[in-house]
C-alpha cells in the first residue's frame, strides 16, 4: 500500500496541538470556540486561535503569575489549567496553522496572502482582516468556491479539507476536518487519515482536544458521507463526527493554492 | 533650572532624616511583618498551580509591606518637617494615592467578586424593563455605564478590587490636587517646563493636564514595576537619593528632607523586601510613591528629568501599553509576558539576574537624567 503524508513540518504542527509538553507534563490542546464567549480584541490563544507556540507562552505566564514551576506540573493540571483558562484551538484555526505550515513548506508563502476573507467588506473589515487574518478565516471562508473547490474521493491527497456546513436544525457549527496521511491500493485512496479540533458531549469538560480518525473508502464512486468513518474506536452511526457529516453539507475540497 | 533658595536645609541635617527613616522604619518593621502574617494578607487567586515547586513561598508571601515606608515618611514629615507651602500636599496625595492602593489590596484579599452589567445588556435594558422609571434611570446613567465600560481599556480586568473607573478617578483627584497646588499655590515660575540648557517653555494653563497626566502615568508605573522581590523597592532608592541632592541644590530644604527621608524608610523596605520576600509593597506603596515621585520632581522644576529620574518605571509601563496594543490589535504579544521583566523571566534570566540588571540599568539612566538636571 503506498502512503502520502503532509510535509514533516506540517505533520509536527499537528504533533504540538496533540501533545503539548511544559515541562514534563502533556495533553492535548482542548477545544476552545469564541462563540461560547465572545471576547473581543483578545489574545489569540485566548480565542482558540493560537499557534502552539503562542500557547505555550500564554501557559508560560500564567504559571509565571501563580509562582508554579514547570516542572512540578502533571498532565492533569496542565489540561485543567488550559481549559479553565479559555486557552484552546478550534477547527479552523486548527486547520489554518497545519494547512499553513504546508503551504510555506510547498513555497507558496503565507496561507493569507492565497485566502479571500468572505466576510471582510468595506475598509474596516479588510483593515480588520488585515491585522488579524487567522480570527477571521472560519469554515465558510475556507468552503467558498473563492477559496476551495469540491473535489471526486479519488482525486483526495493530503492537505485537502473536509467541510461541514451547517445542519438540518441549524444548531451546529461549521466544522473541517484536515487530511494528513492518505493510503492508496492500486492507486486509489483507500484509507484516509485526518485530524481535527473538537469537542464531544461525552469528553466532559476536561477532555476535548484535538482527534484523529480514518475514513475506509469502499467505494469511490461514492461521497464520502457513503464511507466507513472510525474515531475513537467508534465506527457507523455512533461515530459522533460521522453522525456529524450525514446531517450537515458535507464535502471533500482542495484550497485553490494546493491546487 | 528652578531655584528659590528658601527654606534651605544642611546637608548633614538632611542626612540625618535619611536615617531618621531608615531607624524608624526598622523600628516598627517586626510589628507590620507580624501583623500582616498574622491576618494572612495575602494577594491572588488561588488556584491549583499555586503552591507549585520552588516558587511557592511566593503565593504566601504578604503584600502591604509599603506602608512601612508610606506611613514613616507621612509621620516624620508630620511631626519634624510640615510646611505649608511644600510638603503637605505631597503627602496628602502620597496618602491619597496610598488609600487608593490600600483599598484595593483589603479589597482583592477580602472582598467578594464584583461584576458590572455590560454596555450591550444596559441597552437591552432600556428597551425592555417593565418599569419606565428603571428605563429613564438606565437613560440617565448611560454616560457612566459608557464611562465604566470604556475603562476596562485602560486597565486590567479584575474581578475583585477597586476597578479601573473607580482607580482612574481617585488618581484623578490626586493629580488634581497636585495641579491644583502646582498652578494656584506654587507660582507663575511652575507654570514653566524647564529644560536643559537653560531652556524652559511657558505652559500657561496647559501645565494643568500635563501634571494630572504626570502623576497618574508616574504612579501607575511604579505600581507596574513592582513585581518581582526587591526591583521596585531598590530603583526608587536610586530615584529618591538622586531627588533629594537634586532638591537640595536647588535650595528646596523640605522637599530635599521628603525625599531623604523616603530614601531612609525605603532602605529598609528594600531590605526586609529582597528575595525571599518577607512582604512585598502591594499597590498601597507603589501607587503612594509613584505619586510622591512625580509630586516631588514637580514641586523641584524638574519636569523635564522625570522621565530619566524614573527610567526603568517608564519603560516598564510602555511595555505593558505595547503590549496591550498589540494584544487588541493583532492578537499577539511583543513581549514574551508584560511588564519587561517577567519578559525576561520568560526568557530564562533569574529573578536577582533580572533584578540587579534592572537597578544597574536604572542607577545609570538617574545619573544621566541628574545631569541633565544640573544643566
Amino acid at each position: 500500500m503506498n502512503t502520502k503524508t503532509l510535509s514533516n513540518r506540517a505533520l509536527s504542527v499537528i504533533d504540538q496541538y496533540l501533545h503539548f509538553t511544559i515541562g514534563g507534563a502533556v495533553c492535548s490542546i482542548p477545544y476552545f470556540n469564541n462563540k461560547t464567549t465572545r471576547a473581543r480584541a483578545a489574545l489569540r490563544s485566548t480565542i482558540g486561535k493560537g499557534s502552539p507556540q503562542e500557547i505555550f507562552e500564554e501557559i508560560k505566564s500564567i504559571m509565571l503569575k501563580d509562582h508554579a514551576d514547570q516542572s512540578a506540573v502533571t498532565n492533569e493540571l496542565l489540561k485543567k489549567t488550559l481549559t479553565d483558562n479559555n486557552i484552546g484551538i478550534d477547527c479552523s484555526a486548527f486547520a489554518y496553522y497545519v494547512l499553513n505550515t504546508e503551504s510555506q513548506e510547498l513555497k507558496k508563502g503565507s496561507l493569507d496572502k492565497h485566502i479571500h476573507f468572505i466576510n471582510c467588506t468595506g475598509l474596516i473589515g479588510k483593515v480588520r482582516c488585515a491585522l488579524r487574518p487567522i480570527e477571521n478565516c472560519d469554515v465558510a471562508t475556507f468552503a467558498h468556491e473563492k477559496n476551495s473547490r469540491t473535489i471526486e474521493i479519488k482525486e483526495a491527497q493530503p492537505g485537502d479539507i473536509i467541510t461541514m456546513i451547517g445542519g438540518p436544525d441549524g444548531t451546529d457549527r461549521d466544522h473541517v476536518l484536515v487530511i494528513y496521511q492518505i493510503e492508496y491500493q492500486n492507486f486509489t485512496p483507500a484509507k484516509i487519515h485526518y485530524a481535527h479540533a473538537v469537542a464531544y458531549p461525552e469528553d466532559g469538560i476536561y477532555g476535548s482536544g484535538i482527534k484523529q480518525g480514518v475514513v475506509e473508502i469502499l467505494n469511490p464512486e461514492k461521497p464520502i458521507t457513503e464511507q466507513v468513518w472510525t474515531e475513537g474506536g467508534t465506527t457507523g452511526p455512533m461515530n459522533r463526527i460521522y453522525a456529524r457529516a450525514q446531517k450537515s453539507l458535507t464535502s471533500l475540497r482542495r484550497l485553490h493554492i494546493f491546487s | 533650572m528652578l531655584s528659590i533658595l528658601q527654606g534651605t536645609a544642611d546637608l548633614a541635617y538632611i542626612m540625618g532624616f535619611m536615617l531618621a527613616g531608615t531607624i524608624v522604619s526598622f523600628l516598627w518593621a517586626p510589628f507590620l511583618t507580624r501583623l500582616l502574617y498574622r491576618y494572612n494578607v495575602v494577594k491572588g487567586a488561588k488556584t491549583e498551580l499555586q503552591g507549585l515547586g520552588s516558587h511557592a513561598y511566593k503565593s504566601k508571601t504578604p503584600v502591604m509591606g509599603g506602608l512601612l515606608v508610606i506611613l514613616t515618611v507621612a509621620i516624620i514629615t508630620f511631626l519634624f518637617n510640615w510646611s505649608r507651602s511644600f510638603t503637605w500636599v505631597p503627602i496628602a496625595v502620597m496618602l491619597i494615592s496610598a488609600l487608593l492602593g490600600g483599598v484595593d489590596d483589603l479589597m482583592s484579599i477580602y472582598g467578594a467578586e464584583r461584576h458590572s452589567r455590560k454596555l450591550k445588556h444596559i441597552l437591552i435594558l432600556i428597551r425592555i424593563h417593565k418599569q419606565w422609571s428603571m428605563r429613564l434611570w438606565y437613560i440617565i446613567t448611560l454616560p457612566w455605564t459608557m464611562f465604566k465600560r470604556l475603562s476596562v481599556w485602560f486597565g486590567s480586568r479584575t474581578r475583585r478590587g477597586v476597578l479601573v473607573h473607580e482607580k482612574l478617578i481617585l488618581q484623578f483627584i490626586a493629580g488634581s490636587v497636585t495641579a491644583w497646588w502646582v498652578y494656584w499655590r506654587l507660582g507663575p515660575a511652575w507654570h514653566f517646563i524647564y529644560f536643559p540648557f537653560n531652556f524652559a517653555i511657558d505652559a500657561g494653563w496647559f501645565i494643568v493636564p500635563i501634571v494630572i497626566l504626570v502623576v497618574m502615568f508616574t504612579a501607575n508605573a511604579v505600581n507596574i514595576a513592582d513585581g518581582m522581590d526587591g526591583l521596585a523597592g531598590g530603583m526608587l532608592v536610586t530615584t529618591f537619593s538622586a531627588l533629594a541632592l537634586l532638591s537640595w541644590i536647588n535650595g528646596f530644604g523640605e522637599i530635599a528632607i521628603l525625599n531623604a527621608t523616603t530614601v531612609g524608610a525605603l532602605a529598609t523596605y528594600t531590605y526586609f523586601n529582597i528575595k525571599p520576600a518577607r512582604f512585598m509593597m502591594g499597590d498601597v506603596g507603589s501607587l503612594g510613591l509613584g505619586a510622591l515621585l512625580a509630586v516631588n520632581t514637580l514641586a523641584i522644576g524638574e519636569l523635564s528629568s522625570l522621565f530619566f529620574l524614573g527610567f526603568m518605571f517608564y519603560i516598564e509601563a510602555f511595555s505593558v501599553l505595547i503590549q496591550v496594543g498589540s494584544r487588541y490589535l493583532f492578537g499577539r504579544k511583543v513581549f514574551a509576558m508584560a511588564p519587561l521583566h517577567h519578559h525576561f523571566e520568560i526568557k530564562g534570566w533569574s529573578e536577582e539576574k533580572t533584578v540587579m540588571r534592572f537597578w544597574v540599568i536604572h542607577f545609570i539612566f538617574v545619573v544621566f537624567g541628574f545631569w541633565l538636571a544640573l544643566h
